[in-house]
């Protein structure tokens, strides 16, 4: 469970959370959900204990980020969190990697081969598993780091844009099905940003959208269509919950013809 | 195959770049084709310059390799993996994912397989290839402990070490004997600072004070220094300048010194001459030294007058000013006496003369300079306009 009490973050002068007050409960897919530069990445960033906030607190499984040592280490050990760009050892291969990330949340050595084995079959890298990471394209980087994230068998897992940085759709199609299968796991908790809600439709269980620093809406899906008092589909309710006057913007634009 | 494949797999833990291997065995295996072939025509001295020059391209692989070792895969050295390490639960002494930091089998291998291409070398040679390599990755270990862990350690091991130099220039066994006892104090020290990881470096140290800079209220963080939190305008203040304390000025001046001493005690003329080696390195970075510390102080502060003005108006010196300039006058005045020193007629030893000059020069700077802050706030200057306009300017940044 991840709660945050009266989480206030800014950059210098500039605020880009305020007041954030909130609880996930444990277990399904939350998408934090909203246009860019509202704060959600910050928001994953505070979860994640990069950014320490001004003011307020977070709390994972109860125990104080950036607290006390032992509580924050607590916290390491059974949360993953994988930035938009990822830290990459250029001159490992991707098993190396996968090997190396294991160890540090110590999983069983058995264990780990046969994962890092699964997963490099999932996102189709068995062959370039054994390549050096510099030699990855774009694509296979975020599979590998995806990977990474993965094979940590982390309950609570913190996923900034994992659709973006250029996954295939074949990558796309696996990653959507390995998270709706984790989420169903007892104990298993996926919090993750997508500016795109249409990736997120049939994922998530909780959709947080935010608009200027502040909670818009917390709510399933349908809890969504309801509060928008409209029925269609995810991407127009949360356009319309961050940015209402969007169909006036529209009408205000063609007011004097579309030249 | 499967039993090369899982030696490459074994090497590759430990291994530089493949291209960086390639080219080192294609420049050390051409001399030594070149040697084997000019050995053929009877050309005593060009053989035999071949054959130093071979030898010499071995002991630089080593260092090359102790160099990669000691550095390559530390997490102080690389700020992105520092703070992906800092995210996960590693702690010591768990393995580090990006590579091992500390000696394994596969390094003794490697020197195994450096002395092997030392073919035609005398005996006693052989053993200055461990002896660079250990000597080497204390010095890089030292290195690290300075800036992640206490620097009273740090400094043990830089003193040791040239210690164990000077003792090889009358014994080579007590000097062996001395490095070994080195080696272990450093690896101990080592392992010390990464059991206090995550470490204050001073990326971590900018960093929290840019967080304090921009903090509205007192909080609590994993260090007591997080409680000293500012408020959000805080950031247009002036930022700190971060001095070393003077303990650590003195320490790294002597150490200098010391050093270049131990070098200096290996003087054999017939193969290279150090104490002009170490006279041009010494005159070069003090030289550097000295600009930059003249240029931090008078690029954002220039001269009430000009050198025109001064000598309309008499006012040649300017001493709230002029003090700045004092580097200048320490590394002539060095410079200088050492060079009186060293004179046909006096005909002082190198040996003394060019450490003491060195660490003479180096605790003047350090300890008889006017503090920054103090100069800035209380000198007779113009402040240039790039100072607080230009681009790089803190309020043009915000």
């Amino acid at each position: 469970m991840i709660e945050l009490f009266g989480v206030t973050q800014h950059y210098g002068v500039r605020p880009v959370l305020r007041e954030i007050t909130l609880t996930i409960a444990a277990g399904g897919v939350t998408a934090i959900v909203g246009p860019n530069g509202m704060g959600k990445t910050t928001l994953l960033g505070v979860m994640a204990g990069v950014l320490s906030p001004q003011q307020g607190e977070v709390r994972i499984n109860g125990l104080r980020r950036r607290g006390p040592v032992d509580e924050e280490l607590a916290i390491r050990r059974q949360v993953a969190y994988l930035p938009d760009q990822p830290w990459l050892p250029k001159n490992r291969t991707g098993r190396e990697f996968l090997f190396g990330v294991g160890k540090l949340y110590d999983i069983d050595d058995a264990r780990l081969l046969d994962h890092a084995e699964r997963l490099l079959r999932l996102f189709q890298l068995d062959r370039e598993g054994d390549w050096p990471i510099r030699s990855f394209s774009h694509g296979q980087k975020k599979k590998i780091a995806l990977s990474a994230a993965l094979i940590t068998d982390c309950p609570l897992l913190l996923l900034d844009e994992p659709f973006g940085g250029g996954l295939d759709p074949a990558g796309i199609l696996a990653l959507k099905e390995v998270l709706k299968r984790l989420a169903k796991m007892p104990g298993r908790t996926i919090v993750m940003t997508a500016p795109d809600p249409s990736l997120i439709e049939e994922l998530a269980e909780h959709v947080l959208v935010l608009r200027a620093g502040r909670i818009a809406a917390f709510d399933t899906p349908d809890g969504l269509r309801k509060l928008a008092g409209d029925g269609g589909a995810l991407t127009d309710v949360i356009g319309r919950l961050t940015f209402p006057e969007a169909r006036d913007a529209v009408e205000r634009y063609f007011e004097r013809g579309p030249s | 195959m499967k039993l090369a494949r899982r030696l490459v797999r074994w090497f590759r833990v430990v291994s530089p770049p493949a291209w960086a291997v390639v080219l080192a065995l294609f420049v050390q295996l051409s001399f030594e084709a070149l040697y084997r072939f000019t050995l053929g025509l009877n050309d005593d001295e060009v053989a035999r310059t071949l054959g130093q020059a071979s030898d010499a391209t071995v002991v630089g692989l080593t260092f090359a390799y102790a160099l990669f070792r000691g550095l390559a895969f530390h997490p102080a050295l690389q700020a992105d993996y520092l703070a992906w390490l800092a995210l996960t639960p590693w702690r010591s002494p768990k393995p580090l994912p990006l590579g091992p930091v500390h000696v394994l089998a596969q390094d003794l291998v490697v020197l195994c397989l450096l002395e092997v291409l030392l073919l035609d070398a005398p005996f006693g040679f052989r053993p200055l290839l461990p002896a660079i390599f250990f000597f080497v990755l204390a010095g890089c270990w030292a290195v690290f402990v300075w800036s992640t862990g206490p620097r009273s350690a740090a400094y043990e091991v830089g003193y040791a070490l040239g210690a164990a130099l000077w003792v090889a220039s009358f014994s080579y066994v007590g000097g062996g004997a001395c490095l070994v006892v080195t080696w272990f104090l450093a690896l101990h020290r080592f392992l010390q600072s990464f059991a206090m990881f995550p470490w204050e470096t001073f990326r971590a140290r900018r960093q929290r004070e840019r967080e304090r800079r921009s903090r509205p209220h007192k909080g609590q963080g994993l260090t007591s220094e997080h409680t000293t939190w500012g408020w959000a305008f805080d950031v247009l203040s002036p930022q700190q300048i971060e001095e070393l304390p003077r303990v650590d000025r003195l320490m790294l001046s002597g150490l200098a010194g010391w050093s270049a001493f131990a070098v200096l005690s290996h003087s054999q003329p017939k193969v290279f001459e150090p104490a002009t080696l170490v006279a041009m390195i010494s005159l070069c970075a003090g030289a550097m030294y000295c600009v930059r510390q003249v240029f931090r102080h008078i690029w954002s502060h220039l001269p009430p007058i000009g050198l025109v003005g001064r000598l309309f108006t008499g006012r040649l010196l300017i001493p709230s000013y002029d003090v700045a300039l004092l580097p200048v006058v320490y590394f002539f005045g060095t410079a200088g006496i050492a060079r009186f020193l060293l004179d046909k007629n006096l005909a002082w030893s190198p040996q003394y003369v060019l450490p003491a000059a060195l660490t003479v020069f180096l605790l003047l700077m350090n300890l008889a300079c006017p503090d920054l802050e103090r100069w800035r706030l209380t000198c007779q200057a113009r402040l240039s306009a790039w100072s607080y306009a230009g681009t790089k300017s803190e309020f043009e940044q915000l």
